[in-house]
Protein backbone atom coordinates (compact mmCIF):
# COMPACT_ATOMS: atom_id res chain seq x y z
CA UNK A 1 0.00 0.00 0.00
CA UNK A 2 2.45 2.72 1.23
CA UNK A 3 4.95 1.88 -1.88
CA UNK A 4 1.82 2.55 -4.52
CA UNK A 5 1.18 5.50 -2.71
CA UNK A 6 4.78 7.28 -2.67
CA UNK A 7 4.72 6.04 -6.39
CA UNK A 8 1.12 7.69 -7.41
CA UNK A 9 2.13 11.11 -5.26
CA UNK A 10 5.64 10.87 -7.30
CA UNK A 11 3.89 10.61 -10.71
CA UNK A 12 1.45 12.78 -9.45
CA UNK A 13 4.10 15.82 -8.87
CA UNK A 14 5.73 15.44 -11.92
CA UNK A 15 2.82 15.19 -13.86
CA UNK A 16 1.26 18.47 -12.29
CA UNK A 17 4.83 20.78 -12.16
CA UNK A 18 4.35 22.64 -14.69
CA UNK A 19 0.89 23.61 -13.29
CA UNK A 20 1.87 24.29 -10.21
CA UNK A 21 4.63 26.28 -10.80
CA UNK A 22 2.18 28.75 -13.13
CA UNK A 23 -0.15 28.83 -9.97
CA UNK A 24 3.26 29.86 -7.81
CA UNK A 25 4.14 32.93 -10.43
CA UNK A 26 0.81 33.41 -10.54
CA UNK A 27 0.48 33.76 -6.51
CA UNK A 28 3.89 36.11 -6.05
CA UNK A 29 2.62 38.52 -8.88
CA UNK A 30 -0.78 39.26 -7.54
CA UNK A 31 1.31 39.72 -4.39
CA UNK A 32 2.45 42.71 -5.74
CA UNK A 33 -0.10 43.86 -7.95
CA UNK A 34 -0.73 47.62 -6.84
CA UNK A 35 -4.35 48.41 -5.21
CA UNK A 36 -6.96 48.70 -7.84
CA UNK A 37 -7.15 52.83 -8.13
CA UNK A 38 -3.16 53.00 -8.70
CA UNK A 39 -3.26 50.49 -11.61
CA UNK A 40 -2.92 51.36 -14.84
CA UNK A 41 -5.21 50.31 -17.76
CA UNK A 42 -3.46 49.46 -21.22
CA UNK A 43 -5.25 51.01 -24.55
CA UNK A 44 -6.81 48.97 -26.64
CA UNK A 45 -5.70 48.25 -29.86
CA UNK A 46 -7.79 48.78 -32.22
CA UNK A 47 -8.79 48.02 -35.82
CA UNK A 48 -11.57 48.39 -38.15
CA UNK A 49 -12.88 45.74 -41.00
CA UNK A 50 -15.61 46.55 -43.31
CA UNK A 51 -18.77 44.86 -42.32
CA UNK A 52 -22.34 45.11 -44.03
CA UNK A 53 -25.12 44.38 -42.03
CA UNK A 54 -28.05 42.30 -43.94
CA UNK A 55 -31.48 44.74 -43.62
CA UNK A 56 -33.22 41.52 -42.36
CA UNK A 57 -30.90 39.82 -40.36
CA UNK A 58 -31.68 39.27 -36.17
CA UNK A 59 -29.41 40.51 -33.70
CA UNK A 60 -28.24 37.12 -33.44
CA UNK A 61 -27.65 36.47 -36.64
CA UNK A 62 -25.69 39.87 -36.86
CA UNK A 63 -23.44 38.89 -33.60
CA UNK A 64 -22.34 35.75 -35.05
CA UNK A 65 -21.64 37.25 -38.35
CA UNK A 66 -18.77 39.77 -36.60
CA UNK A 67 -17.41 37.22 -34.78
CA UNK A 68 -16.78 35.68 -37.87
CA UNK A 69 -15.46 38.75 -39.93
CA UNK A 70 -13.74 39.76 -36.75
CA UNK A 71 -11.23 36.40 -37.53
CA UNK A 72 -10.32 36.94 -33.73
CA UNK A 73 -9.67 33.71 -31.64
CA UNK A 74 -11.38 31.50 -28.65
CA UNK A 75 -14.96 32.48 -29.79
CA UNK A 76 -17.52 30.70 -31.56
CA UNK A 77 -20.71 32.02 -32.93
CA UNK A 78 -23.40 31.64 -30.76
CA UNK A 79 -22.65 33.88 -28.07
CA UNK A 80 -26.26 36.44 -26.78
CA UNK A 81 -26.15 39.33 -28.41
CA UNK A 82 -25.60 42.36 -26.45
CA UNK A 83 -25.25 46.13 -26.37
CA UNK A 84 -22.99 49.21 -25.10
CA UNK A 85 -24.57 51.63 -23.14
CA UNK A 86 -24.80 53.88 -26.49
CA UNK A 87 -27.32 50.88 -27.84
CA UNK A 88 -24.79 49.28 -30.52
CA UNK A 89 -24.40 45.61 -31.21
CA UNK A 90 -20.91 44.38 -29.58
CA UNK A 91 -19.30 41.29 -28.32
CA UNK A 92 -16.93 41.75 -25.15
CA UNK A 93 -15.24 38.31 -23.99
CA UNK A 94 -12.10 37.18 -22.01
CA UNK A 95 -9.31 35.10 -23.47
CA UNK A 96 -5.99 34.07 -21.74
CA UNK A 97 -4.36 37.01 -23.85
CA UNK A 98 -6.68 39.72 -22.33
CA UNK A 99 -10.04 41.35 -23.43
CA UNK A 100 -11.39 41.17 -26.66
CA UNK A 101 -14.14 43.38 -28.17
CA UNK A 102 -15.87 43.43 -31.70
CA UNK A 103 -18.27 46.20 -31.47
CA UNK A 104 -20.52 47.26 -34.61
CA UNK A 105 -20.35 50.67 -36.66
CA UNK A 106 -23.65 50.15 -38.32
CA UNK A 107 -23.70 53.49 -40.36
CA UNK A 108 -20.20 53.36 -41.52
CA UNK A 109 -20.73 49.50 -42.33
CA UNK A 110 -17.74 48.23 -40.12
CA UNK A 111 -16.48 46.49 -37.07
CA UNK A 112 -14.09 47.81 -34.61
CA UNK A 113 -11.85 44.76 -33.15
CA UNK A 114 -10.58 45.78 -29.82
CA UNK A 115 -7.81 44.15 -28.25
CA UNK A 116 -6.49 44.95 -24.76
CA UNK A 117 -3.06 43.78 -24.76
CA UNK A 118 -1.93 41.56 -21.75
CA UNK A 119 1.25 41.07 -19.99
CA UNK A 120 3.32 37.58 -19.66
CA UNK A 121 1.97 37.39 -16.25
CA UNK A 122 -1.53 38.81 -16.78
CA UNK A 123 -1.84 35.45 -19.29
CA UNK A 124 -0.58 33.31 -16.62
CA UNK A 125 -2.85 34.79 -14.52
CA UNK A 126 -5.73 33.88 -17.35
CA UNK A 127 -4.69 30.65 -17.63
CA UNK A 128 -4.21 29.69 -13.96
CA UNK A 129 -8.44 30.01 -13.88
CA UNK A 130 -8.87 28.02 -17.11
CA UNK A 131 -11.17 24.97 -16.03
CA UNK A 132 -12.90 22.76 -18.75
CA UNK A 133 -16.56 24.45 -18.14
CA UNK A 134 -15.85 27.41 -19.97
CA UNK A 135 -17.84 28.40 -22.66
CA UNK A 136 -16.37 26.92 -26.40
CA UNK A 137 -13.36 28.49 -26.22
CA UNK A 138 -11.32 26.33 -28.36
CA UNK A 139 -9.64 23.24 -28.06
CA UNK A 140 -6.45 24.82 -26.62
CA UNK A 141 -7.99 26.35 -23.88
CA UNK A 142 -10.30 23.77 -23.27
CA UNK A 143 -7.01 21.20 -23.13
CA UNK A 144 -5.65 23.46 -21.20
CA UNK A 145 -8.15 23.51 -18.75
CA UNK A 146 -8.13 19.99 -18.45
CA UNK A 147 -4.58 19.83 -17.51
CA UNK A 148 -5.56 22.63 -14.97
CA UNK A 149 -8.31 20.62 -13.73
CA UNK A 150 -6.07 17.25 -13.45
CA UNK A 151 -3.52 19.32 -11.50
CA UNK A 152 -5.53 20.29 -9.01
CA UNK A 153 -7.25 17.00 -8.09
CA UNK A 154 -3.14 15.67 -8.45
CA UNK A 155 -2.75 18.88 -5.72
CA UNK A 156 -5.35 17.75 -3.56
CA UNK A 157 -3.98 13.63 -3.94
CA UNK A 158 -0.44 14.54 -2.78
CA UNK A 159 -1.30 16.30 -0.02
CA UNK A 160 -3.77 13.78 1.67
CA UNK A 161 -1.05 10.97 -0.29
CA UNK A 162 1.85 13.16 2.36
CA UNK A 163 0.01 13.32 5.47
CA UNK A 164 -0.45 9.44 4.68
CA UNK A 165 3.05 8.82 4.33
CA UNK A 166 4.46 11.09 6.90
CA UNK A 167 2.28 9.39 9.28
CA UNK A 168 3.07 5.76 7.87
CA UNK A 169 6.59 6.51 8.28
CA UNK A 170 8.10 8.92 11.11
CA UNK A 171 4.50 9.44 12.92
CA UNK A 172 6.70 10.06 16.34
CA UNK A 173 8.49 12.94 15.04
CA UNK A 174 8.12 15.56 17.79
CA UNK A 175 8.68 18.89 15.65
CA UNK A 176 6.62 18.20 12.60
CA UNK A 177 3.97 16.97 15.30
CA UNK A 178 4.41 20.31 16.44
CA UNK A 179 4.82 22.38 13.04
CA UNK A 180 1.21 20.51 12.44
CA UNK A 181 -0.71 21.70 15.32
CA UNK A 182 0.37 25.12 15.73
CA UNK A 183 0.35 26.17 12.11
CA UNK A 184 -3.47 24.63 11.81
CA UNK A 185 -4.06 26.35 15.01
CA UNK A 186 -2.50 29.62 13.65
CA UNK A 187 -4.59 28.70 10.16
CA UNK A 188 -7.92 28.39 11.91
CA UNK A 189 -7.24 31.33 13.81
CA UNK A 190 -7.02 33.35 10.62
CA UNK A 191 -10.13 31.91 8.83
CA UNK A 192 -12.10 33.24 12.34
CA UNK A 193 -10.76 36.68 12.53
CA UNK A 194 -11.23 37.10 8.91
CA UNK A 195 -14.80 35.67 8.79
CA UNK B 1 21.24 15.83 2.07
CA UNK B 2 18.56 13.76 0.96
CA UNK B 3 17.39 13.37 4.72
CA UNK B 4 17.50 17.33 5.17
CA UNK B 5 15.18 17.76 1.52
CA UNK B 6 12.81 15.02 2.93
CA UNK B 7 12.63 16.95 6.27
CA UNK B 8 12.18 20.14 4.36
CA UNK B 9 9.91 18.84 1.85
CA UNK B 10 8.29 17.72 4.67
CA UNK B 11 8.20 20.68 7.08
CA UNK B 12 6.80 23.38 3.65
CA UNK B 13 4.00 20.39 3.52
CA UNK B 14 2.88 20.52 6.86
CA UNK B 15 2.82 24.50 7.51
CA UNK B 16 1.64 25.40 3.94
CA UNK B 17 -1.35 22.14 4.03
CA UNK B 18 -3.85 24.31 5.12
CA UNK B 19 -3.19 27.33 3.22
CA UNK B 20 -3.02 25.30 0.10
CA UNK B 21 -6.72 23.23 1.13
CA UNK B 22 -8.09 26.98 1.02
CA UNK B 23 -6.78 27.62 -2.78
CA UNK B 24 -7.53 24.29 -3.92
CA UNK B 25 -11.03 23.34 -2.49
CA UNK B 26 -12.06 26.96 -3.56
CA UNK B 27 -10.55 25.72 -7.28
CA UNK B 28 -13.08 22.62 -6.84
CA UNK B 29 -15.86 24.88 -5.80
CA UNK B 30 -15.15 27.46 -9.18
CA UNK B 31 -14.30 24.22 -11.16
CA UNK B 32 -17.47 22.63 -10.09
CA UNK B 33 -20.58 24.94 -8.75
CA UNK B 34 -23.17 22.86 -8.89
CA UNK B 35 -21.64 20.59 -6.11
CA UNK B 36 -21.93 22.98 -3.37
CA UNK B 37 -24.76 24.76 -2.09
CA UNK B 38 -23.10 28.65 -0.59
CA UNK B 39 -26.18 30.80 -0.32
CA UNK B 40 -24.93 33.66 2.80
CA UNK B 41 -26.62 34.36 5.29
CA UNK B 42 -28.23 38.12 5.81
CA UNK B 43 -29.22 39.40 9.14
CA UNK B 44 -30.35 43.15 9.78
CA UNK B 45 -30.03 45.27 13.09
CA UNK B 46 -29.87 48.83 13.35
CA UNK B 47 -27.38 50.59 15.70
CA UNK B 48 -27.68 53.74 17.40
CA UNK B 49 -25.38 56.67 17.24
CA UNK B 50 -24.38 60.44 17.96
CA UNK B 51 -25.14 62.40 14.74
CA UNK B 52 -21.47 63.98 15.93
CA UNK B 53 -19.70 61.03 15.44
CA UNK B 54 -21.63 60.51 11.89
CA UNK B 55 -19.84 63.94 10.03
CA UNK B 56 -18.34 61.62 7.43
CA UNK B 57 -18.79 57.92 5.96
CA UNK B 58 -15.57 57.58 7.38
CA UNK B 59 -16.16 58.87 11.09
CA UNK B 60 -19.37 56.68 10.71
CA UNK B 61 -17.18 53.51 9.97
CA UNK B 62 -14.85 53.90 12.19
CA UNK B 63 -17.25 54.71 15.56
CA UNK B 64 -18.69 51.58 14.46
CA UNK B 65 -15.56 49.29 14.29
CA UNK B 66 -14.77 51.04 17.62
CA UNK B 67 -18.15 50.74 19.45
CA UNK B 68 -19.99 48.28 18.23
CA UNK B 69 -17.73 45.35 17.20
CA UNK B 70 -17.83 45.87 13.23
CA UNK B 71 -14.62 44.29 11.77
CA UNK B 72 -12.58 45.01 8.47
CA UNK B 73 -12.14 47.57 5.99
CA UNK B 74 -14.21 50.64 5.13
CA UNK B 75 -15.33 50.46 1.13
CA UNK B 76 -17.91 51.28 -1.58
CA UNK B 77 -18.55 54.83 0.32
CA UNK B 78 -21.39 56.43 -1.64
CA UNK B 79 -23.00 59.99 -0.37
CA UNK B 80 -25.97 62.09 -1.64
CA UNK B 81 -26.54 65.70 -1.70
CA UNK B 82 -29.48 65.56 1.08
CA UNK B 83 -26.15 64.17 3.33
CA UNK B 84 -27.12 60.76 3.97
CA UNK B 85 -24.73 58.18 2.78
CA UNK B 86 -23.88 54.38 2.54
CA UNK B 87 -20.73 52.69 3.66
CA UNK B 88 -19.84 49.07 3.63
CA UNK B 89 -17.24 47.54 6.11
CA UNK B 90 -15.92 44.40 4.95
CA UNK B 91 -13.84 41.90 5.47
CA UNK B 92 -13.48 38.15 3.88
CA UNK B 93 -16.31 36.49 5.13
CA UNK B 94 -18.36 39.03 5.76
CA UNK B 95 -19.92 42.20 4.56
CA UNK B 96 -21.60 45.21 6.85
CA UNK B 97 -23.65 47.52 4.59
CA UNK B 98 -24.38 50.68 6.57
CA UNK B 99 -26.82 53.32 5.94
CA UNK B 100 -27.42 56.49 7.29
CA UNK B 101 -29.65 59.45 6.88
CA UNK B 102 -28.39 63.15 7.78
CA UNK B 103 -28.72 64.05 11.31
CA UNK B 104 -30.72 60.49 12.07
CA UNK B 105 -29.95 59.09 15.42
CA UNK B 106 -29.42 55.32 14.11
CA UNK B 107 -27.70 53.44 11.23
CA UNK B 108 -29.25 50.51 9.62
CA UNK B 109 -26.88 48.19 9.37
CA UNK B 110 -27.06 44.77 6.43
CA UNK B 111 -24.46 42.05 7.36
CA UNK B 112 -23.84 39.26 4.89
CA UNK B 113 -22.20 35.87 5.98
CA UNK B 114 -20.85 34.27 3.28
CA UNK B 115 -21.14 30.25 4.09
CA UNK B 116 -17.80 28.35 4.40
CA UNK B 117 -16.95 27.17 0.51
CA UNK B 118 -18.10 31.54 -0.21
CA UNK B 119 -15.30 32.39 2.57
CA UNK B 120 -12.69 29.94 1.16
CA UNK B 121 -13.46 31.05 -2.36
CA UNK B 122 -13.30 35.14 -0.79
CA UNK B 123 -9.83 33.83 0.51
CA UNK B 124 -8.58 32.73 -2.43
CA UNK B 125 -9.08 36.25 -4.73
CA UNK B 126 -7.48 38.24 -1.98
CA UNK B 127 -4.23 39.67 -2.65
CA UNK B 128 -2.03 42.40 -1.83
CA UNK B 129 -0.70 44.58 1.09
CA UNK B 130 -2.99 47.80 0.40
CA UNK B 131 -6.09 46.77 2.30
CA UNK B 132 -6.70 48.58 5.67
CA UNK B 133 -7.65 45.66 8.05
CA UNK B 134 -4.45 43.95 8.51
CA UNK B 135 -5.84 40.45 8.76
CA UNK B 136 -6.44 40.85 5.04
CA UNK B 137 -2.87 41.82 4.55
CA UNK B 138 -2.20 38.83 6.57
CA UNK B 139 -3.69 36.19 4.66
CA UNK B 140 -2.05 37.85 1.77
CA UNK B 141 1.08 37.21 3.19
CA UNK B 142 0.04 34.02 3.68
CA UNK B 143 -0.84 34.02 -0.22
CA UNK B 144 2.73 34.65 -0.86
CA UNK B 145 4.31 32.81 1.29
CA UNK B 146 1.97 29.75 -0.08
CA UNK B 147 3.22 30.57 -3.73
CA UNK B 148 6.95 30.26 -2.70
CA UNK B 149 6.30 27.19 -1.07
CA UNK B 150 4.92 25.71 -4.11
CA UNK B 151 7.81 26.44 -5.63
CA UNK B 152 10.52 25.21 -2.89
CA UNK B 153 7.87 22.05 -2.54
CA UNK B 154 8.10 21.26 -5.95
CA UNK B 155 11.84 21.74 -6.30
CA UNK B 156 12.18 19.43 -2.93
CA UNK B 157 10.17 17.04 -4.86
CA UNK B 158 12.14 16.44 -7.77
CA UNK B 159 15.34 16.36 -6.25
CA UNK B 160 14.04 13.33 -3.93
CA UNK B 161 12.46 11.96 -7.00
CA UNK B 162 15.62 11.97 -8.74
CA UNK B 163 17.05 9.89 -5.61
CA UNK B 164 14.91 7.32 -6.06
CA UNK B 165 16.41 5.57 -8.73
CA UNK B 166 13.97 2.64 -9.72
CA UNK B 167 11.78 5.84 -9.95
CA UNK B 168 14.10 7.62 -12.64
CA UNK B 169 12.58 6.32 -15.95
CA UNK B 170 9.06 6.15 -15.57
CA UNK B 171 9.34 9.75 -13.83
CA UNK B 172 11.54 11.28 -16.67
CA UNK B 173 8.84 10.42 -19.18
CA UNK B 174 5.92 12.06 -16.96
CA UNK B 175 8.23 15.02 -16.39
CA UNK B 176 8.98 15.72 -19.97
CA UNK B 177 6.19 14.59 -21.11
CA UNK B 178 4.13 17.17 -18.66
CA UNK B 179 6.14 19.98 -19.41
CA UNK B 180 6.20 19.67 -23.10
CA UNK B 181 2.76 19.19 -23.04
CA UNK B 182 2.17 22.00 -20.57
CA UNK B 183 4.32 24.50 -22.03
CA UNK B 184 3.81 24.02 -25.70
CA UNK B 185 0.16 24.48 -24.81
CA UNK B 186 0.88 27.79 -23.38
CA UNK B 187 2.66 28.80 -26.38
CA UNK B 188 0.34 27.81 -28.74
CA UNK B 189 -2.68 30.04 -26.86
CA UNK B 190 -0.05 32.52 -26.12
CA UNK B 191 0.76 33.29 -29.85
CA UNK B 192 -2.56 33.20 -31.29
CA UNK B 193 -3.16 36.60 -29.81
Amino acid sequence: MYRWIKKLHIYSGLLSFTAFTVWGIVGVWASFVPAPADRVRPEPEVRRVEFRVNGSATDQEVTDAMIVASGLPFIQPGRKPNRDPEGRLQVRYLTPNGTRRILLLEDENKIQVERVPSPLTGFLNLMHMQTFRHHNPGWEVQLWGLYNQFSMWAVIFMTVSGFYMWLATRPGMRWALWTAGLSSAAMVALYLMLR
Amino acid sequence: MYRLMRNVHLILGLVFALALGVYLLSSVRLAHRSWFSAKPTQTEETLSVDPSEAATPRALGLHLMANHGLRGEIARVQTSEDGSFSLAIRRLGSNHQVRYEAGATEAQVRTNRLAFTGMLMGMHFTYGFWHEYPMINLWSAILLLTSIALFLMGASGIYLWFKTYEERRIGSVLLAGGLIFAVALMVFVRIQG
